[in-house]
């Protein structure tokens, strides 16, 4: 860092002093304890736990509940990060043309970053009700055609429908800011060059647009692991069957509900390893394409 | 831009309308529904675009009869609280990291920007271990020099429980430091001149420094204070009774307690309505303001 | 035939602001024009116009004539270097100059050979294979002209090009370019507010100010017979002396009574003079300098005349002058400009 010019000591410690307890007690303290319980057990009558060694990553790892809450997890984690990022996008490429229309778009688009998961998971469930929702008319026609409530398919697009819908204005913030510090004259140096307009989005401004791109995938890898908790909550409560019980909210219902601390901790530990392994593939990938401005 | 493209200008209209679209239906459906009273709604057998009479009637009904307007309440200290505490933080130490010589600073840097990487919802089950006694370190310490002088009695044990409390909510949803990572940015961006003048550390600090970091200052508790507001899962489980309970897990309480007949639904729209009226105003009306002081073109 | 261009009552309007006021012109095959003018004078939305960037609000622009002013860029034949270079910084230098040929689809060995003649034309041959970031101010300028060249294009448009290396390079790049324009004979439209370029490049000057023409004409013309006070005073360093003078049909006059020169012209006036065409050391008047520069070539000396008005004289015996000196001068006949006080329009032929 360029700019240091006070020397450390006490006034240094003190500031840094908050922050530092804060994450220690909030945050590292918390995974520091996950890992723990993940090896101990509690004991059954009260009080104090007992060293079992990796009894309760077998014990996790040999239940294929976790497997599949597993799987559906990175399943929903592709589908949601995948559409949410290539709404943004096209939706971003179009804001950036700086047309009537784009101004208004800018500030609507956000608008889904201040409503609760929760919130929205309420008003979906409405609205894709198989007897009073949108779909209502059409369930009359063809009986049974949608129904979330007993068809797991069903009940796995709306939540990542819901979900998309709440992540798309942070992909569109980061992806629209991109796209604007892509200089104007590079864009009209591909056009006078002969590039038509789609042209241009593959040749100039998507390559330019790769950092943000990423960050982008990031942020919806860690965000999509933990974000739909709100909505399964609200909208399915992980059913029907399973269908929707991705791993956070087995993690919720085992942890609080089962009042399994150690099994719930094991599953928090492995989480916690699987969203960090998404992250550093991601950095490893975005390595090989950087480029200088 | 180029401007003999009218044909591309429409195509990215479109798109823009039917992105808008897609955001706004699901807020607009609320909206008429809410206006609907619950005979309304049953008697049109579901979504019906007509609006009703009685959104106010349904507001007044919220207001009176749940105990949500308390529920906002939390909602408003939890989450100034917890982007307040966010941004204080977070500038104070950005500031040690930027400003002083120090050989702790890139650890110190790489350890709060670790926490973004893992969101609280993640590791809520043991975050409620240690909320629930804040002592637990220490009376780990204690035990510790207890077993080491061989005292034969029980080491006493220290209680300190944040359940249900303001700080215990708002506590670990600040503990996410992205802040430190936009300030640096922010920090890192300022001429050299503006500090070179030999003033104090303190004196930079408070007469250069906050005056020069207003933008992203308050674009950042606008997007903490959001945060804290929409967060469901850490408040409902740390929160355990309805009076303490925020906003969002009060409205989800409401959704889930009659199972069997067709739910209020117009009152569940207006409630959904009710918690988001206000972070929902602060972002669109300081949307500008938020975009360019989190500066996330630059990552 | 030709590659002409032909600018038709050209306006534009920004948000109902006008800021180019129904412009005709006509360029002639391989013509260098330039168009000079202050900031803000509306030459970047003339040249943005011309290569299709920038709808024209009416009128009508003919390439060859032919009508473009509805054409997309890419259907007019054109290329541009850009102030910033404008060029692609996730490509090398290679692609950079490539891209047009492969967007038009050219045969990959055509590609490559054409790639290396523009190379070798703005003798670029050993940066092929870098990425612009690794390359100089003056080498991004000539992947940028390369790039220009590359396609053959039939009219090219330079904005400010010069503008961001230091001087030294700007002076190598003029002698270059003005090569390279004898070498291509590209119809060539040049940007910038910078006399001396426009002056020793263009072979017309088309000097603008707030979206009007105020001249367009040779750099010889544009200097010894500027059509008005603010060519007069756009051109030239330092600028040419303007004076607020009364004629009684023998000689102009200082409101104060003092005879400036002998003229035939009769009522109020401007009268102009370069300050390198006053004679100085001979002449009937005569006036205390108040400041003095040695430019080593010449002197300038600031010298106040009666009833207040200051000029300027370029001398070159000014070393033999102090400051605070007076001086003889005088103002011959064939070298003062008189302009209308009114419209700033030449008043004599």
């Amino acid at each position: 860092m360029r700019q240091t010019f006070y020397s450390g000591g006490w006034l240094y410690a003190a500031l840094v002093a908050p922050i530092l307890i804060l994450i220690f007690t909030f945050f590292y303290l918390p995974v520091g304890l996950a890992f723990y319980w993940s090896f101990f057990l509690e004991k059954p009558f009260g009080g104090g736990s007992q060293f079992v060694g990796l009894e309760n990553f077998a014990r996790v790892l040999l239940d294929a509940g976790f497997w599949s809450s597993l799987w559906r997890t990175f399943l929903f984690m592709m589908l949601a990060a995948s559409f949410g990022i290539l709404l943004a996008l096209l939706l971003a490429l179009a804001a950036d043309r700086g047309i009537r229309t784009s101004r208004i778009a800018r500030n609507v688009l956000i608008w889904p970053k201040a409503i609760a998961g929760a919130s929205i998971g309420i008003v979906f469930t409405f609205i894709f009700n198989p007897f009073l929702g949108l779909f209502a008319p059409l369930n009359e026609v063809f009986p049974g055609l949608w129904n979330p409530r007993i068809d797991g398919a069903d009940a796995f697009a709306t939540v990542v429908i819901a979900q998309v819908w709440t992540g798309i204005p942070f992909n569109f913030i980061i992806l629209l800011s991109g796209l604007q510090t892509i200089p104007d004259t590079l864009i009209k140096a591909a056009a006078m060059d002969g590039a038509s307009a789609w042209r241009r989005v593959r040749d100039i401004q998507l390559p330019l647009l790769t950092p943000q791109l990423f960050l982008t995938f990031v942020l919806e890898f860690v965000q999509t692991a933990v974000d739909p908790f709100g909505l399964i909550d609200t909208m399915t409560n992980g059913g029907p069957g399973d269908s929707t019980t991705l791993l956070i909210y087995k993690i919720y219902t085992d942890g609080f509900h089962s009042y399994d601390l150690s099994g719930a901790a094991t599953q928090t530990v492995l989480l916690m390893l699987f969203v960090i392994a998404m992250v550093l593939v991601q950095f490893r990938l975005e390595k090989r394409v950087k480029y200088e401005r | 831009m180029i401007e003999t493209t009218r044909g591309i200008d429409r195509t990215a209209a479109t798109v823009l309308i039917v992105g808008m679209t897609f955001i706004l239906s699901p807020l607009v459906i609320a909206l008429i529904v809410a206006t609907q009273s619950y005979d309304e709604f049953v008697a049109a057998g579901g979504i019906s675009l007509l609006p009703g009479q009685h959104f106010i009637g349904n507001i007044v009904q919220i207001a009176t009869e749940t105990n949500l307007p308390r529920q906002v309440l939390n909602s408003i200290i939890v989450a100034t609280s917890s982007a307040a505490i966010k941004c204080t933080f977070a500038f104070l130490a950005t500031f040690a990291l930027v400003f002083f010589e120090s050989r702790w600073s890139k650890l110190i840097f790489a350890l709060t920007i670790a926490t973004v990487m893992l969101p609280l919802d993640l590791i809520v089950v043991t975050t409620y271990q240690v909320v629930a006694n804040v002592a637990m370190p220490l009376n780990w310490l204690i035990e510790l020099g207890w077993y080491a002088s061989a005292t034969p009695t029980a080491a006493p044990h220290l209680e300190w429980n944040l359940l249900d409390t303001y700080l215990g909510i708002a506590a670990p949803i600040a503990t996410s430091s992205t802040s430190v990572f936009i300030y640096r940015q922010f920090f890192l961006s300022l001429p050299r001149a503006a500090a070179m003048d030999g003033a104090g550390p303190l004196r930079f600090l408070i007469d250069i420094l906050l005056p020069l970091s207003k933008t992203p200052l308050i674009a950042t508790f606008i997007f903490w204070f959001v945060g804290g507001w929409t967060s469901y899962l850490w408040p409902l489980v740390s929160a355990t009774s309805s009076e303490m309970q925020p906003a969002i897990v009060g409205l989800s309480r409401l959704a889930t307690s009659e199972p069997d007949r067709i739910p209020e639904v117009p009152m569940l729209m207006a409630g959904a309505l009710f918690v988001s009226f206000l972070p929902v105003v602060l972002i669109a009306v300081m949307q500008g303001r938020i975009v360019k002081g989190l500066n996330l073109s630059e990552k | 035939m030709g590659n002409t261009i032909e600018l038709d009552h050209v306006s534009k309007a920004f948000d109902g602001k006008t800021v180019i006021h129904g412009l005709s012109a006509a360029f002639e095959d391989g013509e260098f024009i330039a168009i000079l003018g202050p900031s803000g004078c509306g030459k970047s939305t003339m040249l943005s116009m011309i290569a299709g960037l920038e709808r024209i609000t009416s009128g009508r622009i003919l390439i060859g004539g032919t009508e473009v002013q509805n054409k997309a860029p890419k259907d007019r034949g054109c290329a541009m270097v850009f102030q910033n270079y404008a060029l692609y910084p996730h490509m090398s230098v290679r692609e950079n100059i490539g891209y047009a040929l492969k967007v038009a689809g050219v045969p990959k060995e055509e590609r490559h050979r054409r790639i290396a003649e523009a190379a070798r034309v703005v003798e670029l041959g050993d940066y092929l294979d870098r990425r612009p970031s690794a390359l100089s101010g003056g080498q991004r300028q000539r992947v940028a002209i390369a790039r220009a060249i590359v396609r053959e294009p039939k009219v090219l448009l330079f904005d400010e090009p010069l503008s961001n290396l230091d001087a030294k390079l700007r002076h190598g790049m003029r002698m270059e370019l003005s090569q390279l324009h004898r070498r291509i004979g590209a119809t060539s439209v040049f940007v910038t507010h910078d006399q001396i370029e426009a002056m020793t490049l263009a072979g017309r000057v088309m000097l603008l100010n707030a979206g009007r023409i105020e001249q367009f004409a040779s750099p010889h013309d544009l200097y010894h017979r500027p059509a008005s006070t603010f060519v007069a005073s756009f051109i030239g360093a330092p600028p040419m002396n303007l004076i607020t003078v009364t004629g009684d049909g023998s000689a102009l006059r200082l409101p104060d009574g003092t005879i400036l020169a002998d003229h035939g012209h009769t009522g109020g006036v401007t009268l102009g003079i370069r300050p390198e065409k006053i004679v100085t050391g001979a002449g009937t008047l005569l006036a205390k300098v108040l400041y003095r520069e040695d430019l080593g070539s010449h002197c300038s000396l600031l010298v106040q005349l009666g009833g207040g008005q200051t000029i300027l004289i370029a001398s070159p015996f000014g070393t033999e002058i102090g400051a605070f000196d007076e001086i003889r001068f005088h103002f011959p006949t064939e070298q003062i400009h008189l302009f209308d006080t009114e419209t700033g329009l030449r008043a004599n032929s």
